[in-house]
């Protein structure tokens, strides 16, 4: 379209020009600069020309000259839709989105038609999830080459993100109407029709869907999937009879299959929801009876499937046929030695009497094993390794139950029976790590990863272990060895190795309580996960084309929403979570540090000494920002050199990293507005997470920002309003409120006067009421009493004996150990009581004998010590 | 034709699988080479038979425009009533009166964006307690 007439060049120039284009696609980049500079040389300010070697140039890495090329371009024939084309293409390249779709705009403004830059359009429109927009610029696509098959199936796709299914169904009618004779493709023509099934299905039309499905049956590629789908259409139309034979035609196909397993299960009890996962209560008396001779007749069918035997631990409520089932189950992987059994009946300890039968029946079986090798029934010698195995299985069982001293003697008595079988050290390192023996876990940990060297998963778990107990130092050593030779500390980085990301930046977080300086190590951890984050969103712009070209429109749908969901993501939730935190505490310290200062003064220091401390501590500060810089420098420096040696080398540059260490991160001037961006994604995908409420509040509250708290509030009080952590953070808004009453203004007090009762404090009701009330109904939950109590002394100092002694009454046994850290710190600290929180702590002792926590200091010491020697 | 901006240089070049797991610069550009029906038909001519079994591009028949155009315009019709009632809604909006004053405070307290703010305020008809009532809820 670029004719000679209409960018105003003579026909030589224009050729120049398309030779020029020709080149920047076929990437010969030197011959298209060059080309570019032969039209300038004669029209300086021609600016498509401008622009073409502006974009040239981004493509050879010279992005500064490219950006300014290209905006040259723009100024110089700013009516001139290649201009903005390629300004949009620049920003694209970049990934500014946002930027990019403004460009491309005003390039339609000159050219509403260029189907070119509509595409461009509609694939950013996407990515950023403008659906509207995505839904008319595919559309206006569509009217302008409706002979396209491509721009029918995005527009369905673009109208089925909008939840508008009929007019998805519609468009993919509309093109089916036109096909003629046998489709030229058969898979693809079968992915059509599976998608429409998807539309119809997911806009409610059961009957429908089944119907067009049985319809098609023998254009669809993927038998199994129709198989599937026609299953659960039939079981979700009620129509059961029909539907159980397709389930057990597809159990003989994979009887390891829990969904096929669930909906076969359905069908013979005639329910209308298929459950994966029994919960105890949810079976009856009826439903037991039922499944129980459905799978005595699968078990005689498939006598090799673990799944067969495995689900009716699930649903058995009478013990007996627990027993049996049990039996069943268990057996065959303990004779074989399978190490992973126990992961497996984990979830049954939800039922604390399946719970009791479980470990009765194992202690049962080691008494027999002892007496005459024999388990109980059994005419047979059991080999000698199941009496080991055994002892595992008992050991996990104790663990669980929350007997660490019993899971430890009885895992003992089985390594002294193999002392060369690493699972086993795993296992007590884990039942250390429950016992709060956080060293001594990583030390049995570590030794089992000597026993087998070449084993990543050893590695990867000593790592774990060691970062628990905050020996960071050895952690990155062990890691090391796994990782890539010569570039260990991008590499882990490279891989998008989340999980060691966390555990190390949370390491990081436990240390800076005694040494501010590892909050920028934790926030560069928690950011670089973030990172990742961005990068996955980022990885589905190539999807955009690619999938509807290969027609797998059902798995670009999903794609889809999986991205719209990914930041609610375990992974990023913690990492958002611990950056917030961080934030949170690099405004808090300060703050505290001055208030310690402050107390001491008051206590006992002269003038002349508080100001020697404060000019030292003002050196010290200034000492470390000075270090700061030196080690960015340094880095700086460093990367250069590195550059030039890979440059040498002729290998990709790599970006530098700048910072480390994390220390700018750090020091940001606004940590409170950093902790916005990341609280702001969470609240969008992580509504259901009661942190991100309390969060949100304790980030407002800083802020001062009373209606965002209040927000908060009301949110975190609909999800568990019996929460502590709610009720906490509720009297603390409100004692914030009450301090700020007189200044507040006037609208902001009407709004928050009309919510009151929304939080659970109605007006009149004073914040003492408040606290005993939420004593009074938690029925002494522990965690509900140290939050009352802890608050009680916020409210009312006066009575802090009284508060005191709602700690000092808590029964140790009943504890949860991160509880009873909790009461110890809350005694030690808030109530300010040594004494106090010594005889709580021996009281904890008794019950955590192994805590690290409740260690005498010198034990302690004496222990890390010895970790040490061990690891080396 | 444009002139192709984004190299999308021969269909060959596009990824037969995992489009992005190639560099980013590189998917950037090959992915994009989308669904051109001639460029693409011209390729296959060109280069033979084996083109067409990496692209899995199949020549496509003409579509009948006039169900196709039947199709688009009951949805278009559908779409138009919703649009009118939305035309109305914003005129009765824009009507509101409003205090400047009130929506700085919105935006500002909520940490939203100003045209955001002043929308609530307009729907709440200029009650700036009711709009920030509504916010708090939400």
């Amino acid at each position: 379209m670029t004719s000679t007439r209409e960018n105003g060049l003579p026909s030589k120039e224009a050729g120049l020009f398309k030779q020029i284009v020709k080149h920047y696609e076929t990437k010969q980049y030197k011959k298209g600069i060059k080309a570019a500079d032969t039209v300038l040389k004669k029209f300086p300010d021609h600016g498509e020309t401008l622009s073409m070697k502006g974009l040239i140039l981004n493509c050879v890495d010279r992005k500064a000259e490219a950006y300014e090329l290209v905006r040259k371009g723009v100024k110089m024939d700013i009516k001139s839709h290649v201009c903005w084309h390629v300004y949009g293409l620049l920003y694209r390249s970049d990934r500014e989105y946002l930027q990019a779709i403004k460009c491309y705009r005003g390039a339609l403004r000159h050219d509403p038609d260029n189907m070119q830059i509509l595409r461009d359009l509609s694939m950013l429109q996407v990515q950023m999830r403008d659906l509207e927009g995505f839904v008319q610029t595919r559309q206006h696509l569509l009217t302008l080459k409706p002979t396209n098959k491509n721009n029918w199936f995005t527009f369905a796709v673009a109208a089925h993100l909008m939840n508008r299914y009929d007019k998805a169904v519609n468009i993919v009618k509309a093109h089916e109407d036109t096909l003629e004779g046998t489709p030229e493709n058969d898979y693809e023509h079968s992915e059509m029709l599976l998608y429409k099934n998807m539309l119809l299905e997911e806009d409610g039309q059961l009957q429908e869907a089944l119907d067009h499905l049985e319809s098609c049956e023998k254009d669809i590629v993927d038998r199994l999937f129709w198989l599937e789908k026609r299953a659960q259409l039939l079981r979700q139309l009620n129509r059961h009879a029909d539907a159980e034979p397709l389930y057990r035609q597809l159990l003989k196909r994979n009887p390891e299959h829990v969904g096929y397993h669930a909906g076969l299960q359905a069908c013979v009890l005639g329910a209308g929801r298929a459950i994966e996962n029994w919960m105890p209560e949810e079976v009856d008396e009826a439903t037991e009876a039922k499944l129980k001779v459905l799978y005595a007749e699968l078990q005689h069918h498939h006598p090799k499937s673990t799944v067969c035997r495995r689900l009716p631990l699930d649903f058995a409520r009478d013990g007996a046929h627990f027993r049996i089932a049990c039996k069943t189950y268990i057996l065959p992987p303990l004779r074989k030695g399978v190490p992973s059994l126990f992961a497996d009946l984990k979830p049954l300890y939800r039922s604390k009497p399946k719970a009791e039968v479980l470990g009765a029946i194992l202690e049962e079986w080691l008494k027999s094993l002892e007496a005459d090798g024999k388990l109980p029934g059994e005419s047979r010698h059991e080999m000698p390794t199941v009496i080991m195995w055994v002892r595992a299985l008992l050991a996990q069982h104790y663990d669980q139950v929350g007997e660490s001293a019993r899971a430890l003697a009885q895992i003992d008595l089985a390594i002294q029976h193999t002392p060369t079988l690493l699972d086993l050290y795993m296992l007590k390192a884990r039942m250390y790590k429950h016992a709060g023996a956080l060293l001594q876990a990583s030390e049995c940990m570590n030794l089992a990863r000597q026993m087998d060297l070449a084993d990543r998963y050893i590695n990867t778990k000593a790592t774990r272990y060691m970062l628990r107990a905050n020996q960071v130092d050895e952690a990155q050593k062990t890691i090391a060895l796994f990782t890539k030779d010569g570039d260990q500390k991008s590499n882990l980085f490279d891989m998008q190795c989340m999980w060691y990301e966390l555990e190390i930046g949370q390491a990081y977080c436990r240390l800076a309580r005694t040494d501010a300086s590892h909050y920028g190590r934790a926030l560069k951890q928690f950011t670089s996960v973030d990172k990742h984050f961005t990068d996955i969103i980022e990885d589905q712009f190539d999807f955009h084309t690619y999938c509807i070209r290969k027609m797998t429109l059902r798995a670009y749908v999903n794609m889809l929403r999986m991205e719209d969901t990914v930041h609610g993501h375990a992974y990023y939730v913690r990492a958002a979570m611990g950056a917030i935190e961080v934030y949170i505490a690099l405004v808090d310290k300060p703050k505290q540090d001055a208030a310690a200062a402050a107390a001491a003064d008051e206590s006992q220091m002269s003038a002349g000494e508080r100001k020697k401390l404060e000019s030292k501590k003002r050196k010290a500060e200034a000492k470390a920002k000075a270090e700061a810089e030196e080690a960015k420098a340094k880095a700086a420096v460093a990367a250069k050199a590195e550059k030039g040696a890979k440059g040498n080398k002729g290998k990709p540059d790599k970006p530098v990293d700048e910072d480390p260490e994390g220390a700018a991160l750090a020091s940001v001037d606004d940590p409170l507005e950093k902790a916005s961006v990341f609280l702001r994604t969470l609240q969008q995908h992580a509504p259901k997470n009661l942190r991100t409420h309390t969060l949100a509040c304790a980030l407002a509250l800083r802020k001062k920002r009373y209606l965002l708290a209040l927000r908060a509030l009301r949110r975190a009080v609909a999800l568990a309003p019996a929460d502590p952590d709610v009720h906490t953070a509720t009297v603390e808004f409100l004692l914030e409120m009450d301090k700020e009453a007189a200044i507040l203004p006037p609208t902001i007090a009407r709004v928050l006067e009309a919510n009151r009762a929304a939080i659970g404090a109605p007006p009149g009701k004073s914040l003492e009421e408040l606290n005993k009330a939420f004593l009074l109904k938690a029925e002494g939950a522990p965690a509900a009493v140290l939050a009352a109590a802890a608050l009680q002394l916020q409210i009312a100092p006066a009575q802090k004996d009284a508060a005191k002694a709602l700690v000092t009454s808590l029964d140790p046994s009943k504890l949860s150990l991160a509880l009873a850290v909790r009461a110890h710190t809350l005694l030690a600290t808030s109530f300010g009581d040594a004494a106090a929180a010594e005889a709580f702590g021996a009281k904890v002792r008794a019950r955590y004998p192994l805590a690290d926590y409740f260690q005498p200091p010198e034990v302690l010491s004496q222990g890390i010590q010895d970790g040490k020697g061990a690891s080396e | 034709m444009a002139p192709k901006k984004k190299g999308g240089d021969s269909p060959k070049a596009e990824p037969a699988a995992g489009a992005a797991a190639g560099p980013a610069a590189d998917a950037m550009v090959d992915g994009e080479a989308d669904d051109d029906e001639e460029e693409v038909e011209q390729g296959n001519k060109r280069d033979g038979a084996d083109v067409s079994k990496v692209t899995d591009f199949v020549e496509q028949k003409e579509l009948d425009s006039a169900k196709a155009s039947k199709a688009l315009a009951s949805i278009t019709a559908a779409d138009e009533v919703d649009r009118a009632a939305e035309r109305e809604r914003e005129r009765e909006l824009a009507a509101v009166v409003i205090d400047q004053a009130d929506v700085v405070m919105i935006a500002t307290e909520m940490e939203l964006d100003k045209d955001v703010a002043e929308r609530t305020l307009r729907e709440h008809k200029g009650d700036v307690v009711a709009a920030l009532n509504t916010l708090v809820a939400a």
